[in-house]
């Protein structure tokens, strides 16, 4: 698939090359150079060992970004480029590298904890998506979804009165599920204590989702609100490689935050937006928030663990398992703080193997949702995901992203496993002790 | 005098004084070229430590960890069989490839020796000659499977062969001088070939292993991924 653009090729070896120079600085050359091409990071990854060809291989995958590094970075790779696999950057080898980098690898990060020598390859293939980005040739799917954001403040375009009408629905019916009379979602209050960011398919199409934070967050007391203008917790800037549009999606929602007064930023179930925020928007930013920003998920452990709220796991009785986001756990270091309170909301609660720093990728990372012509190979690729599933015999997977969920919904239907998929704070919501 | 490290006099068919400072004056000269290509090999390797630093990265978000102990578990635990899939799912070509690592650890250490005391008397007891060929034997096993595996006959490049077949030779000239089959300067010129070659290939992974485990682990450290406290069974979902 040729998604190149035609521009004069010394151009676009000129611009690859300096932001090649910029993104590998400090972190990934030391990486590049690092890797031996022992080849044994090969069982780690979920998408060789659903489909075992060379060009699934995480370090042949790598290789393809390292060899563009090695010819302007090393000696050998500018003398006797051949020697060491060195290529240039020509319009043609980065249109190769395309599917190398959105269409075979998720980012996920699983081959570089396991590497034997400790080469971070999911960095070096991000490296990669910078470099693409960089000469516009991010796939158009995944870059309309950027442009969505950049242009409408979400993912989805949801205009600011769909939101609103959305919310106002949602606390209606939540009033009559719960029997809490003034249990509502604010939107755009001023001066309150928290600001939550939420993903747009919690309007779109989990509503249950936004319902549930909003019926913990009024079991707990807590002064929130969302904005109807930047409420995006989803950043596809990181998945694209632009670093300056991921650093505009992230300032619009920050700035908004303490436009509105808030003390604190939570954000809501999302592996890749926990990530894009709390580690990556500083750095793309180049400094500093003015105010803390939690994952949602500490808030709720912080809820039960002080007494804020009261949980009765009686309330969820079936099996319950958990899925690891990747960009949540391996890369975020939320990790122990979802079955803390799982343990506590859940009758049942079982690990899949294997977990935590472990897991697999659900195969549905690294913006491969909005990567339609990659859909085949990310369904197959869940495949790992879908026998972890079935071995624990449970019922409901909990996931906190909706990423996450999208994917395993699919793999739901494409794998026959019979579960549910829910967000976590869906369980502490079914778990209040104190609704009806 | 003249040990098993330097085999030198007895291998020459002229009188023995004269042998013996014919001898001295060119070993004196591959002493030298070793230190040079040793001296090359640092230098080089430290300015591409610092064009790959580049000014290095800052890190604007707060911290939920310490780098510091992801540093220290990066290179302890998260090495162990049971934190790493590279050896747990491998267990024989990590060990193959752990036995020629030792041997090229011990051949460098020799070359070191060797320029630091050249009169030494040797200190390689037999059964580390037995060791390095052994050593000898899993780096052919290595170079083999590069070219008959598939998939890493497909990511591997002229250097990975290269860089793989220097380390062998340097293995097997520290087996030949330790045995009295070749003289000092020989494993000196050989040993500097490799020093010469070591920062421009892969071979540079003698430092950048170092580097790349520290940043990567001080990385997950400062986000709180690292260190790992669960034990094994409960990551497995024991």
């Amino acid at each position: 698939m040729k998604i190149t653009s035609p521009e004069n090729p010394a151009d676009v070896e000129k611009t690859a090359r300096d932001a090649l120079r910029r993104a590998v600085r400090g972190s990934g050359a030391y990486h590049m150079e690092a890797c031996v091409r022992c080849g044994l990071c090969a069982q780690s990854c979920h998408i060789y060992l659903t489909d075992p060809v060379p060009e699934n291989h995480p370090a042949v995958k790598a290789s393809k970004v390292v060899s563009l590094f090695r010819r302007y970075n090393t000696l050998l790779g500018m003398i006797a480029p051949g020697l060491v696999g060195a290529r240039r950057m020509t319009p043609e080898t980065l249109d190769e590298l395309v599917e190398v980098v959105y269409g075979r690898c998720t980012c996920c990060g699983r081959c570089g904890i396991n590497c034997s020598i400790g080469a971070d390859v999911g960095s070096i293939m991000r490296i990669g998506r910078t470099v693409l980005a960089s000469v516009e040739k991010v796939p158009p799917n995944l870059q309309a979804v950027v442009q969505n954001q950049l242009t409408t403040g979400n993912q989805m375009s949801i205009a600011s009165d769909e939101l609103k009408s959305t919310a106002e629905w949602i606390s209606q019916d939540l009033q009559m599920e719960t029997g809490f009379e003034d249990v509502r979602i604010p939107v755009d209050e001023k001066a309150k204590r928290v600001v939550y960011l939420i993903n747009p398919r919690e309007v779109k199409f989990f509503p249950l989702s936004l319902s549930a934070a909003a019926g913990v967050f009024h079991a707990a007391g807590e002064s929130w609100t969302i904005s109807s203008k930047f409420y995006d917790v989803t950043n596809y800037g990181m998945f694209s490689g632009h670093g300056n549009d991921a650093a505009e999606i992230t300032r619009q929602a920050v700035e908004e935050a303490i436009d509105l007064g808030a003390e604190e930023i939570v954000l809501s179930e999302c592996g890749h937006g926990f990530r894009s925020f709390r580690w990556e928007g500083p750095n793309w930013m180049g400094k500093g928030y003015p105010i803390p920003m939690r994952s949602m998920l500490d808030v709720m452990l912080e809820y039960i663990e002080s007494g804020r709220i009261k949980v009765d796991p009686s309330k969820n009785t079936e099996r319950v398992t958990l899925h690891d986001p990747c960009n949540l756990v391996r890369w975020g270091g939320v990790v122990e703080q979802q079955r803390e309170i799982l343990k506590r909301v859940c009758g049942d609660f079982v690990e899949m193997t294997p977990n935590r720093e472990q897991n697999f990728c659900c195969g549905g990372g690294g913006g491969m949702l909005s990567m339609s012509e990659y859909g085949e190979r990310r369904v197959l690729s869940g495949k790992i995901k879908a026998d972890q599933i079935s071995a624990t015999g449970a019922k409901i997977v909990a996931t906190p992203c909706h990423n996450c969920a999208d994917q395993l919904l699919e793999l739901n239907k494409k794998y026959k496993l019979g579960i549910e998929i829910m967000a976590v704070c869906e369980l502490v919501f079914n778990a209040l002790s104190d609704k009806k | 005098m003249p040990g098993r490290g330097t085999p030198e006099t007895g291998r020459l068919c002229l009188s023995p004084d004269i042998a013996h400072t014919k001898s001295s004056q060119l070993f004196e000269t591959e002493r030298i070229v070793a230190l040079i290509s040793i001296v090359w090999a640092i230098l080089l390797l430290l300015v591409q430590w610092y064009i790959a630093w580049g000014g290095g990265r800052i890190e604007f978000s707060a911290p939920s960890g310490r780098a510091i102990s992801g540093i220290i578990y990066n290179f302890t635990i998260a090495m162990l069989p049971s934190h790493k899939e590279s050896i747990s799912k491998h267990p024989m070509k990590f060990v193959i490839g752990l036995l020629m690592h030792i041997g090229v650890f011990i051949s460098i250490v020799k070359v070191l020796i060797l320029l630091i005391s050249p009169g030494t008397a040797p200190i390689i007891p037999n059964f580390i000659s037995i060791l390095l060929g052994i050593s000898v034997i899993c780096g052919f096993y290595l170079f083999v499977r590069r070219i008959i595996t598939v998939d890493l006959r497909s990511m591997s490049v002229p250097d990975d062969y290269i860089s793989i077949l220097l380390t062998i030779g340097l293995m097997i000239m520290a087996i030949a001088h330790e045995t009295g089959q070749i003289l000092s300067g020989a494993f000196l010129i050989y040993a500097s070939i490799i020093y010469f070659y070591m920062p421009l290939g892969k071979l540079k992974h003698v430092l950048f292993f170092f580097i790349a485990r520290a940043e990567y682990g001080g990385r997950l450290g400062y986000r709180g991924v690292y260190p790992v406290h669960n034990s094994v069974k409960e990551r497995s979902g024991g």
